[in-house]
């Protein structure tokens, strides 16, 4: 399974609304589709896959994660 | 706004609600949660009415968060400002992921703008909520650095519980070895037996259940202010404080002629909250000589399977006497976030801005004088 694969399943999960079929630029935060405890799960899984722990004091997650393409370029960022 | 949903603020018609629907995180008891929100929203000396914002649908409340009040001091000579810190956020297991957080926050900034606050602060994130605060504009000032003191058996558990869980025979004694190592006398019973204790170590060391306001009053200001973000810690702040009906205190006071020093130990009373662990929540002194005998007091009292104090701005001569007692940093076992500062402007024009209160950065550690007490939630 893709990167991408993964993190549309993980999202998928947690979405406000079970009908909303997301693109790659599908905005997740700023529209409230992913919630808290979403977003948590989204922060587990980044941190897995960059194998590193988030530095919360620079994390804007409104700006790096808010749609398919921001987080897997956010990924790809912290894998550099 | 997601479907069918009001976010209005609190009045007392729906007390009895938020009492019911609080028993999801603050306890299962219905009186002690009344008691719970009598002391820290209608009896908060710095907020002349509670500060809640409930979501409802239907006629019942399904999200809620509440805004507790605290005089912050800064700079020399101290100017004193009104604050509010993010507390009890909420939301009905059947009414998440539909963002009603951001909602109910969203309600709340705009109405703590019209009252005038420029930020709002939050002390208790724990880790679903940290993520969910920064996605909502809050920013991280950093950690506040939790160390843990770990009695020997309670240390030996915890490296050894999940091999025990899979062990042939001795899994079915597991919940026994927890309920051993978790084992500790209570804060009353400490005090009792402190006071009858005839080897009393130091003399000059008194404990007690009850804080003493006005000498604590007089020993903060007799402590020099170095002019960072503190707590207002005045008579009317520990008469209140300390009334907290979710927790117990035991105070340690090192007293000659008059009070010196003093070292407040909390630990928590409900099913819904760790009660293995006892936390150093405020520890003050004139000299190194009597917060270092405050502190050998607090651990010669019980070794307690889980001692906490926060180290991140206390300034290098009380963490050295720490880690003199064997305090360390935690690890991923103790959590996946530490405890953390947030703030958030409360307008968005402000976003840009650097936020600041006379000068001092809010999101510089360096600039903070932070305790335990501060936070409602340890």
């Amino acid at each position: 399974m893709s990167l991408r694969e993964e993190l549309v399943n993980l999202l998928d999960d947690g979405k406000v609304d079970p009908e909303l079929y997301l693109t790659d630029d599908t905005p997740l935060i700023s529209s409230g589709q992913i919630d808290s405890l979403a977003l948590f799960n989204l922060a587990l899984w980044i941190e897995k896959e960059t194998n590193a722990m988030l530095d919360l004091t620079t994390l804007d997650p409104l700006k790096e994660w808010d749609t398919i393409a921001d987080i897997l370029d956010f990924v790809e960022r912290k894998r550099g | 706004m997601p479907k069918d949903y009001e976010i209005i603020r609190y009045s007392d018609d729906f007390k009895q609600e938020v009492i019911e629907f609080q028993k999801h995180q603050w306890s299962p008891h219905a009186e002690l949660n009344a008691s719970f929100l009598d002391w820290k929203y209608q009896q908060n000396p710095y907020l002349k009415e509670p500060l809640i914002y409930l979501a409802r649908q239907d006629g019942k409340i399904v999200g809620m968060r509440g805004m507790v009040g605290a005089n912050w001091e800064v700079g020399t000579p101290a100017r004193t400002y009104l604050g509010v810190c993010a507390e009890d956020l909420l939301i009905d297991p059947a009414h998440r992921n539909r963002g009603l957080m951001k909602e109910i926050m969203r309600t709340s900034f705009v109405d703590l703008a019209t009252k005038g606050h420029e930020y709002i602060y939050s002390l208790t994130a724990l880790p679903v909520t940290l993520i969910g605060s920064l996605a909502m504009g809050f920013r991280s000032g950093g950690s506040f650095h939790p160390q843990f003191l770990y009695s020997r058996r309670y240390d030996w558990f915890m490296k050894n519980y999940r091999t025990i869980g899979e062990m042939k025979f001795f899994w079915r004694f597991a919940g026994k070895i927890a309920k051993w190592a978790e084992r500790r006398e209570t804060l009353p019973d400490l005090c009792r037996s402190h006071e009858r204790s005839r080897w009393r170590r130091n003399p000059n060391i008194l404990a007690e259940m009850t804080p003493r306001p006005e000498e604590m009053d007089d020993l903060i200001r007799r402590i020099r202010h170095d002019g960072r973000i503190r707590h207002v810690r005045d008579r009317e702040y520990f008469s209140w404080r300390f009334l907290n009906p979710m927790a117990r205190y035991l105070f340690l006071y090192w007293t000659e002629n008059r009070l010196e020093g003093y070292l407040v130990l909390q630990e928590n009373i409900t099913e819904l909250r760790n009660k293995v662990q006892v936390s150093i929540v405020d520890w003050e002194g004139t000299s190194q000589r009597v917060l270092s005998d405050l502190l050998h007091a607090a651990i010669e009292l019980y070794p307690f399977p889980l001692l906490i104090i926060w180290i991140a701005t206390l300034g290098e001569e009380k963490v050295e006497l720490l880690r003199k007692v064997g305090f360390r940093s935690g690890t991923e076992r103790e959590f996946h976030y530490p405890p953390t500062l947030l703030v958030r402007a409360v307008r968005d024009d402000m976003m840009d801005t650097e936020w600041s209160l006379a000068g001092r950065r809010l999101l510089d550690m360096a600039d903070w004088d932070f305790r335990m007490v501060y936070s409602m939630y340890v």
